[in-house]
């Protein structure tokens, strides 16, 4: 029962009472319109077992990057013997921002008729999927309604926008074993010279150093090349609340997805064994692969990725499955930062993980939207220094840190940071 | 302007003529006042169909009605401002819900169904009153109440046809 329904109930009976308190049959009368107005509405409701309705939902893509705008069309035939009154209703879901069309719409459908709801939408990124179509089969007057869910199922995935980075030159204290782009150290099949050695038996011709050999008589030497190999980097991403700070349209939580996208791009282009972790209420992982494929995992995480208001203590970094990665990785940060992260750094350099913390400042993004006066100032002015006291703990603890001003472009600070980051130790 | 936005004006019209043309027949001006006013609030919430409005205005409306029944209104024309003030107050959210839709040929079909079936009530309601006014049926008040409230439960008996059919 609708609220058109509940309004002309209580006027009949206001009318009902107001006739038998007056005994005045002329308002007894003005009954009529109102129950004529019911029983036309519900003599034409359509009977259930007569209903038989198909729906059919297509996406222009099943995959899109950035903000770009989506078709979408819903078609609605009606395969009942009879003409049908229909509210066709589709669901908006969350950051879907709808550019054109309509979400809803009220029909007549002949039968063997159909009609189309037609809508584009855009988001910054998500995973968005529908079962299902609401459509409510009503009388013409729309008072009372028979709602059916129609199966209409699809999906499109859109992907963080990825800022292609050039080639960052990594030097990572270890490597994996197969053939890339960082010089290992190694004596091997490089295309760099490495050194010269004796020669060995087996060791293809075409690699005598000839001059050598030549100074000394009796003895072959063989030139080595330095071997280049691939690294194994994990990207860590926060998701927790504190990191969802929105400044208009703008979250700087985007910033870091935009971060974690573009990075993990750059390195699997570079042929480098990439994974993720989005650390969060809810964890998303996609464990270390190469290749496009694994490009795929690490975007259909990075698109899903939500920050949830979570109060729980497991939400803290030091509950991060930090093991997930292989020791030695190069494990790439990228978090606000929150005060007790500290002991989470710690960690990660006592297991053996050489590091790198990109870090979205908070304090300059929200800065245009703070007041100027003297209290606001001072309290900026401490909390810059309690974030640079944190980022020079992190920092001490042989974590190279970029404190990233999110208008600034991050490509010139990673390159800086990771081409220089070779000599951290063991802690 | 669209046909259900131009029956709206034109029902709205006959409805504040009506009411003013009863109420200056008793020669109670303020309700002519009340009845301009409720007109006035009747386009107030055109604009604003998600909130109380209408249905204030609706029960305002059939309120005026009654009023001016038992002060000496004419009878005929009560129940006919009553019957006008449920059109309007109909095409006032067919209007909500067809607003920003676009003239499609099926939305359309849908419109005029909803404009037949509205009159279809209106007018029945209003010539089944008025036939009983004009052909000076006046049943006994008690055998009226009582048809009115067999009427009402036979409406519940068709409900629950509905809900079983459903």
């Amino acid at each position: 029962m609708n609220s058109k329904v509940r309004v002309v109930c209580l006027l009949l009976a206001s009318l009902l009472i107001a006739a038998m308190i007056t005994h005045n049959g002329d308002v007894a009368w003005m009954m009529l319109p109102f129950l004529a107005y019911l029983v036309v509405g519900i003599l034409q409701v359509p009977e259930r077992e007569m209903l038989r309705l198909r729906a059919e939902r297509t996406l222009e893509q099943s995959r899109s990057d950035g903000l770009v705008s989506i078709e979408t069309n819903v078609t609605i035939a009606n395969e009942s013997p009879a003409a049908v009154h229909l509210y066709i209703q589709d669901t908006q879901q969350t950051d879907m921002n709808i550019t054109g069309g309509e979400l809803s719409k009220w029909v007549t459908l002949q039968p063997e008729e159909s009609t189309k709801l037609n809508y584009s939408f855009s988001a910054i990124r998500g995973d968005f999927s529908w079962k299902s179509i609401r459509i409510v089969a009503c009388d013409p007057l729309g008072l009372i309604g028979t709602e059916i869910n129609l199966p209409a199922a699809a999906g499109i995935q859109i992907r963080p926008v990825i800022k292609k980075f050039k080639a960052i030159p990594l030097r990572p204290r270890s490597t994996l074993h197969s053939p890339g782009s960082i010089p290992a150290r190694l004596g091997g099949s490089g295309t760099d010279f490495y050194g010269v050695r004796e020669y060995h038996p087996g060791d293809p011709l075409r690699s005598l150093d000839w001059r050598m050999t030549a100074r000394h008589p009796f003895k072959l030497f063989t030139k080595e090349f330095e071997q280049e190999e691939i690294a194994e980097i994990g990207l860590i991403l926060d998701a927790r609340q504190n990191t969802d700070l929105r400044r208009g349209d703008e979250s700087m939580f985007e910033y870091g997805i935009g971060a974690a996208a573009s990075l993990a791009e750059t390195f699997l282009h570079q042929g480098h064994r990439v994974s993720l972790l989005v650390f969060g209420k809810k964890m998303s992982i996609a464990f270390p692969g190469y290749g496009k494929t694994q490009l795929h995992r690490i975007m259909s995480c990075l698109s899903k990725a939500r920050v949830e208001t979570d109060e729980r203590l497991s939400t803290h970094l030091d509950f991060l499955p930090i093991r997930m990665f292989p020791s030695h990785s190069l494990i790439i940060v990228i978090s606000s930062l929150s005060s007790a992260d500290r002991s989470f750094y710690q960690r990660l350099r006592a297991y053996g993980y050489q590091a790198l913390l990109i870090s979205p400042d908070p304090i300059d993004f929200a800065h245009s939207m703070l007041a100027q006066d003297f209290d606001t100032k001072l309290a900026i002015r401490a909390a810059r220094l309690e974030r640079r006291l944190l980022l020079d703990t992190i920092a001490h603890f042989q974590i190279p840190v970029i404190d990233w001003h999110v208008s600034q472009p991050l490509f010139p600070l990673v390159r800086n940071a990771l081409t220089h980051s070779r000599g951290q130790g063991e802690y | 302007m669209t046909l259900r936005e131009t029956l709206f004006t034109v029902c709205l019209i006959i409805l504040i003529l009506c009411l003013s043309a009863g109420f200056m027949f008793t020669g109670q001006w303020i309700g002519v006042l009340a009845a301009c006013i409720t007109g006035l609030v009747w386009y107030l919430a055109k604009k604003n169909p998600a909130s109380w409005l209408p249905h204030f205005c609706l029960l305002a409306s059939v309120c005026q009605a009654v009023i001016g029944t038992l002060t000496g209104f004419p009878p005929l024309l009560a129940l006919f401002s009553s019957g006008i003030a449920l059109a309007v107050w109909d095409l006032l959210f067919l209007n909500a819900d067809l607003g920003i839709n676009p003239s499609e040929a099926q939305t359309r079909q849908f419109e005029y169904k909803h404009i037949q079936s509205l009159a279809l009530a209106v007018g029945l309601g209003s010539a089944a009153g008025g036939l009983g006014r004009l052909l000076h049926l006046e049943p006994p008040f008690f055998l009226l109440m009582l048809f009115i409230v067999l009427a009402i439960l036979g409406l519940d008996r068709v409900w629950d046809v509905v809900k079983k059919v459903r």
